[in-house]
C-alpha cells in the first residue's frame, strides 16, 4: 500500500469507527445546528474571550468586541460539525461551571474561569499527526479549538488589538531587514 | 468598425505585453478579455483596507469554501474577486488538477508571485540532452536581448550572482535578507559547493521606475497596488498601450473561435460572445496573438475546427492540448532556530529567498535517480500570533503576553521542481457538456510521474539537511498532496519546435500551419525548466511581436 492508500484506508476506517461507536454522537455533530441558540450566548462568548485575553496595560478581548466576532464566525465561517460541537460545548461549559462552582461562568472569579477553560482545553486538545487530522475531518474542530482560534484572530485583527496589543505598521514605506528588539517589543500584527 | 491590424486574446501577463508592443509599433490593436475591466488604482477596492475593515477578518465564509474551494485556496477575503469562481466556471478533471483562473482585465498578472528568473542553455538544451520530448528551437542567445528589454521595462529587483544557469539581468537593488536568512545563507555557502541562497528576483520596485513605485513594503500586492509597486498588465503594459492611441480594449468578450479562411489559408479574425448580452461579434485583423493562458488557449484552438483543421486550428501535428506541465511544489521543510532572539525586522518584504538549482548541473558527478532539477523558495520570520498561538496553552495575562510577543525564528522552504513534458498529460474538450456560453467544457487529464516524485523526495532530504547544518531545531520535512495546477505554472499545450510534424509553433511562436497566428503564453513552452516562467513568456512575446510586425511589413503574412 502506498502512503495515499494507507491514508485513505485510515480515513475510511476512522469514519466507520465514528459511526459504529456512537451513532448518537454522530447524529449530534451532523444534524442541522441550532444556530438560533447562539445569540443567547453572546455575553458568555464575550466573557470567555476576555478570560483568554484580558485587559492589562493594553486593551483586552472585550475592548476589541471579540464576542461579536466569535458569534459572526461561528454563524458564517464554520462547518456544520464544528458548529454543533461549539453549541454543545457552550452548554457543557455552563453545566460544568454550575456543577463545580454553583454558578454560571459569567459569575465566576477569574481563577475559577481560568480553571474552567483549562478543563475544556485539556478535553479538546487537538490530536497531533494523522489521527488528529482524521478526527478533525470526521468530527469537526473541538469546542475549545474553535473558541481559542476565533478569540485570537478576533483580537489580533481588531483595531485595538492590532494597534495596542500588538504593533501595527499600516504603510511601512521601508524594509529594515535587521533591527535589535527593544524591551517590551510587541509582535507585528500583520505579515 | 470591426477591423483591426492585430487582435490579442487575453490581457494577462503576456497578452498585455503583446498589446503594448503591437500598439507601439503602430498597429491598431484590439485587446480582448473575457472578464470585467480592472483599471489601475481606481479598481483596487481592497487595497487600503485594514484587517478590521473586513467582515470576516480576511477569512472565507463557509458558503464560499463550499461553492468555490479552488478560488478560496489561492485567495483570502481581500483578493477573492481577482480569482474566477469555481461555481460559475466548471471544468472536468479526469485526474485531480487545480485550474486556478483570474477572469478580469490583467488576468493573473494582478495576483502573481512576481518572481522573475531567466532560463539558460541548461534548460533550452535539456530535452535534447536527455532525449525527452522535442528540442527547443531556440537557445539562450536568441532570447537574452529580449530578457534585457523586458526587465528594463518592468523593473526587477534582485542580486546578481554570476551563475551560468541562472543568468543575471539589469537588476534594481535587491531587497535585503533578514537576520535568520543571512545566517542560513552563510551556512549554505560554507557547507556546500555550488549552492547559494539569494533574495528572490521580483518585480517589486526598490526604487521608483517608469513612474511607478517604489514598493511601500505593505505586502498586500495581490489586492492591486495603489503605489504601482509591482508589475502587472494593469499598472504597466496596458496603460503604455493605451497611451499610443492605438489600443481598443474590449472586456466581457469570451472567445468562441478563431475564424479561419481556407482559401487564404489564414486566420481572418476572432468570434466572441459578449458575456453580458450573449450577442456574438466577429472582429477581423491581419495578425492574431493568442494569450488566453495555457489551458484556455489550447481549448480555443481545439474548438476552432474547420474542414481544413478538423482536429482544431493549426493542429496538423496532433500536439495541441498535449504535453501539459506544471511545476511541483508540494515538498520542502520547515524548522525553528532558538538563537538570535534579540533580532527582528521592520516592514513587510513582499518576497522571500531563493536557492537556485544545484542538482544535475554540468560537471557534477552525483548519481541521482532523476533528471533536471529544482530551486527552493522560502522565508524566514519570527513566529507571530498566527503560528505561535497553537503552541501556547492556558489563558489570562500570561497567555496574552506570549501571544503578543515574537516567538522563535522559523524558516520555511519549498522546492519548485521541473516537470517533464508527457504527451498524455493533456487538455481536451468534452463533446457533451457545455458552459454558460455554449462552449464545450475543458477536460484536464494530468499526473506527475516518477521523475517528479523522485525529485520531490530529494527536495525533502536536501531541505532538511541544509536546515540541520545551519543549527535549526525541530526540522520537519513536509510532503503535501502533489496535485497538478497548484503551482499555477501551467504550460506546454502548443509547444515550440523546429519540426511542424511534432510541434505547433516555430522558433518565433508563429503557428507552423497558420502563419498569421502567434501564441506566446505558457502554451508555447517546450520544457518547463524549474524557474518561475512568466519572465520567459514576456521575453518570447516581445520577440514574437518584433518578428510578426517585420513579416507583416515584408508582406510575408
Amino acid at each position: 500500500m502506498n502512503r495515499r492508500k494507507v491514508v485513505k484506508f485510515l480515513f475510511l476506517a476512522a469514519g466507520a469507527t465514528a459511526v459504529s461507536v456512537s451513532g448518537y454522537k454522530w447524529y449530534g455533530i451532523s444534524k442541522k445546528p441550532a444556530l438560533d441558540d447562539l445569540a443567547g450566548y453572546k455575553e458568555l462568548l464575550s466573557e470567555m474571550a476576555e478570560t483568554l485575553i484580558p485587559a492589562t496595560d493594553t486593551p483586552g478581548a472585550k475592548d476589541a468586541l471579540v464576542g461579536d466576532f466569535i458569534y459572526k464566525m461561528v454563524m458564517e465561517c464554520t462547518d456544520k460539525k464544528s458548529q454543533n460541537k461549539f453549541l454543545t460545548g457552550l452548554s457543557d461549559l455552563e453545566a460544568y461551571s454550575k456543577g463545580k462552582y454553583g454558578q454560571s461562568f459569567i459569575k465566576c472569579t477569574t481563577p475559577q474561569r481560568e480553571a474552567i477553560l483549562s478543563h475544556f482545553e485539556q478535553k479538546g486538545k487537538p490530536k497531533g499527526g494523522l489521527m488528529g487530522k482524521i478526527e478533525r475531518r470526521y468530527l469537526g474542530n473541538s469546542f475549545y479549538s474553535t473558541l481559542k482560534n476565533y478569540t485570537v484572530t478576533g483580537y489580533c485583527t481588531s483595531e485595538p488589538g492590532a494597534k495596542m496589543g500588538l504593533a501595527y505598521d499600516y504603510i511601512p514605506k521601508q524594509f529594515v531587514a535587521c533591527i535589535i528588539m527593544y524591551p517590551s517589543q510587541r509582535s507585528w500584527a500583520t505579515k | 468598425m470591426n477591423n483591426y491590424d492585430a487582435i490579442v486574446v487575453g490581457s494577462g501577463i503576456s497578452g498585455g505585453w503583446a498589446a503594448k508592443e503591437l500598439c507601439q509599433k503602430g498597429l491598431k490593436t484590439l485587446l480582448l478579455d473575457r472578464g470585467r475591466n480592472v483599471e489601475h488604482i481606481k479598481d483596487y477596492h481592497m487595497a487600503n483596507m485594514n484587517p478590521w475593515n473586513f467582515e470576516h477578518r480576511l477569512n472565507h465564509s463557509e458558503k464560499d469554501l463550499l461553492e468555490n474551494p479552488l478560488q478560496c485556496k489561492h485567495s483570502d477575503e481581500s483578493t477573492k474577486d481577482f480569482f474566477a469562481k469555481d461555481k460559475d466556471n466548471p471544468y472536468i478533471q479526469d485526474k485531480s488538477f487545480n485550474w486556478i483562473r483570474s477572469y478580469q482585465v490583467g488576468g493573473r498578472s494582478l495576483v502573481w508571485g512576481r518572481n522573475c528568473y531567466r532560463l539558460s542553455d541548461l534548460d533550452f538544451e535539456a530535452n535534447k540532452q536527455d532525449g525527452t520530448g522535442i528540442d527547443w528551437p531556440i537557445r539562450y542567445k536568441d532570447i537574452a536581448p529580449w530578457y534585457d528589454y523586458v526587465e528594463n521595462f518592468i523593473g526587477v529587483s534582485g542580486t546578481p550572482e554570476g551563475l551560468p544557469h541562472l543568468p543575471d539581468g539589469p537588476f534594481l537593488p535587491g531587497m535585503e535578507l533578514n537576520f535568520i536568512e543571512k545566517h542560513l545563507a552563510q551556512s549554505i555557502k560554507s557547507n556546500y559547493e555550488q549552492r547559494l541562497l539569494t533574495i528572490q528576483r521580483v518585480t517589486n520596485l526598490t526604487r521608483g521606475w517608469d513612474n511607478r513605485g517604489p514598493c511601500q513594503y505593505r505586502n498586500l500586492c495581490a489586492r492591486g497596488c495603489p503605489f504601482g509597486g509591482y508589475f502587472s498588465s494593469n499598472s504597466s503594459t496596458i496603460p503604455a498601450a493605451m497611451a499610443t492611441g492605438n489600443l481598443t480594449l474590449r472586456p466581457f468578450s469570451v472567445v468562441l473561435e478563431v475564424i479561419f479562411d481556407e482559401k487564404l489559408n489564414k486566420a481572418t479574425g476572432i468570434r466572441v460572445m459578449d458575456t453580458n448580452t450573449k450577442e456574438t461579434f466577429d472582429f477581423y485583423a491581419k495578425i492574431i496573438f493568442l494569450n488566453a493562458s495555457t489551458i484556455a488557449t489550447a481549448s480555443i484552438l481545439l474548438n476552432s475546427r474547420s474542414g481544413h483543421f478538423p482536429k482544431g486550428l493549426g493542429n496538423s501535428s496532433g500536439q495541441v492540448g498535449h504535453n501539459l506541465m506544471d511545476h511541483h511544489s508540494n515538498t520542502g521543510a520547515t524548522a525553528i532556530h532558538e538563537s538570535f532572539t534579540d533580532q527582528y525586522y521592520k516592514g513587510r518584504r513582499p518576497c522571500g529567498f531563493y536557492i537556485p538549482r544545484f542538482r544535475n548541473l554540468p560537471g557534477q558527478k552525483d548519481r541521482l535517480d532523476f533528471v533536471r532539477g529544482y530551486g527552493f523558495q522560502g522565508q524566514g520570520e519570527r513566529q507571530e500570533w498566527q503560528s505561535k498561538s497553537q503552541n501556547i496553552e492556558g489563558s489570562g495575562k500570561n497567555f496574552k503576553e506570549q501571544l503578543t510577543t515574537p516567538g522563535p525564528w522559523q524558516v520555511w522552504m519549498g522546492g519548485r521542481g521541473e516537470c517533464l513534458p508527457y504527451f498524455d498529460n493533456q487538455v481536451s474538450l468534452d463533446e457533451q457538456q457545455k458552459d454558460a456560453w455554449g462552449l464545450p467544457l475543458v477536460k484536464i487529464d494530468f499526473s506527475f510521474r516518477d521523475n517528479e516524485k523522485r525529485m520531490a523526495a530529494d527536495i525533502m532530504v536536501t531541505a532538511a539537511d541544509m536546515l540541520t547544518k545551519a543549527g535549526f531545531k525541530n526540522v520537519q520535512p513536509f510532503n503535501y498532496q502533489m496535485t497538478g495546477g497548484d503551482t499555477v505554472h501551467e504550460m506546454g499545450t502548443a509547444r515550440m519546435g523546429n519540426d511542424p510534424k511534432t510541434s505547433v509553433l516555430n522558433a518565433y511562436n508563429q503557428m507552423h500551419d497558420v502563419k498569421n497566428v502567434f501564441i506566446t503564453d505558457g502554451s508555447c513552452m517546450t520544457s518547463s525548466a524549474c524557474q518561475n516562467p512568466s519572465l520567459t513568456y514576456m521575453a518570447l512575446t516581445v520577440r514574437a511581436c518584433d518578428y510578426a510586425v517585420n513579416e507583416l511589413k515584408k508582406g510575408n503574412i
